[in-house]
């Protein structure tokens, strides 16, 4: 929804919903990859990425660049990283031959 | 110069390739060019009733395939318009009687004389739209602002990309203008996005087309309504013209959009 909707708290029109539905079907459709998978594959990415560094969830973009060859497609990732985590995680090996 | 092969498909039935193709035909006729319009739907032929010239025919495509006469003695001749003609397919025959190369054939004997050949596809991915594309030098995809249809349309875009290669425009049909400014129906914009095909033209819902169906006079000989304005501004992109989109939401919502609520409503119409 855009952000004027949300703003003045529109509830969806079944236009809204239709393009909602035509974006997953055809997502379905054109990449043979099913929604809620889409979704699993989202979350799983961003946990990913978060266990080693601080995200900002929501400013997160995945998106699947579909295109009409069935299967084809891209998954582009754009996740704002805030900073590392303390602790642990961040003691990783050095390189050999010293500092970054 | 050789006549213009286009082919009007859809994927989804009942999204209105006939009548587009009929009064693509009527609006080009009416500007001067010479045109056939083809019935690709072997065994449920309907361009010739949409057409009113169901009276008119002695042979039919599969006649002309099969060399049981000459293709100037199938083509039948409109009511009103001497340079319209349909080439019109057989009711009694099945759509594998018809194979790719017949449709080429046909079409090569009838780029001299005519400026435009407008092929009516069936329904469907099969056989029958196939054929009708094999000549294509142009398709135009018709789909109407619903889910259901936009999916379709979204597949035979698909299968024109991989298998022809031709270039593909939209024509988004039976659009009411007063469902989209209230969000119950997709707007233009948003077909357009999920599509991503160039858009040829916006086709509003007419009551009066029932009417023209009824009685086999296709409504673009009506010059007065919003949607033969529609057509005339489809058919002059078609030949080449820059024209900008109507605003559809001043016109007629369904029922006898008559221009002259156009002018009313805005003078940027008139451009």
């Amino acid at each position: 929804m855009r952000i004027v909707d949300w703003l003045l708290r529109r509830r969806p029109t079944s236009g809204d919903v239709a393009k909602e539905r035509l974006q997953a079907i055809l997502l379905f459709d054109r990449t043979g990859i099913p929604p809620k998978l889409f979704q699993v594959i989202k979350g799983e990415l961003i946990d990913s990425v978060a266990r080693h560094l601080i995200v900002d969830r929501s400013g997160t973009e995945i998106v699947l660049t579909q295109e009409r060859v069935h299967g084809r497609g891209r998954l582009v990732a754009s996740i704002p990283i805030l900073g590392p985590r303390q602790g642990r995680h961040m003691r990783v090996q050095p390189a050999e031959g010293g500092r970054d | 110069m050789a006549a213009k092969v286009i082919t009007i498909t859809s994927g989804k039935g009942g999204v209105g390739k006939t009548t587009v193709t009929a009064n693509l035909g009527v609006s080009l006729a009416l500007m001067g060019k010479r045109v056939v319009v083809m019935d690709g739907d072997i065994g449920l032929r309907n361009l010739d009733v949409v057409m009113g010239l169901e009276n008119r025919i002695i042979y039919d495509v599969i006649d002309v395939a099969e060399g049981h006469c000459r293709l100037r003695q199938a083509l039948v001749k409109d009511k009103k318009l001497s340079e319209l003609y349909l080439l019109p397919a057989a009711q009694t025959r099945e759509r594998s009687s018809l194979t790719p190369s017949d449709v080429i054939q046909i079409c090569d004997q009838l780029v001299q004389t005519f400026d435009f050949i407008l092929i009516d596809s069936p329904a469907g991915i099969e056989q029958g739209f196939k054929n009708a594309i094999a000549p294509a030098e142009e398709v135009l995809v018709v789909t109407t602002p619903e889910v259901s249809a936009v999916r379709d349309a979204d597949r035979v875009i698909g299968l024109l990309e991989q298998h022809r290669g031709v270039p593909a425009r939209l024509l988004i049909n039976r659009v009411r203008p007063a469902l989209v400014r209230r969000g119950e129906m997709l707007n233009t914009d948003d077909v357009v996005d999920v599509l991503a095909i160039e858009l040829l033209g916006i086709i509003p819902e007419e009551e009066g087309i029932i009417l023209a169906t009824n009685t086999g006079t296709p409504i673009a000989h009506d010059q007065s309504l919003v949607v033969s304005q529609a057509y005339r501004n489809i058919v002059r992109r078609l030949l080449g013209e820059d024209v900008p989109f109507m605003a559809l939401s001043d016109g007629g919502d369904g029922a006898w959009g008559r221009l002259t609520r156009l002018f009313r409503g805005s003078d940027k119409q008139k451009r």
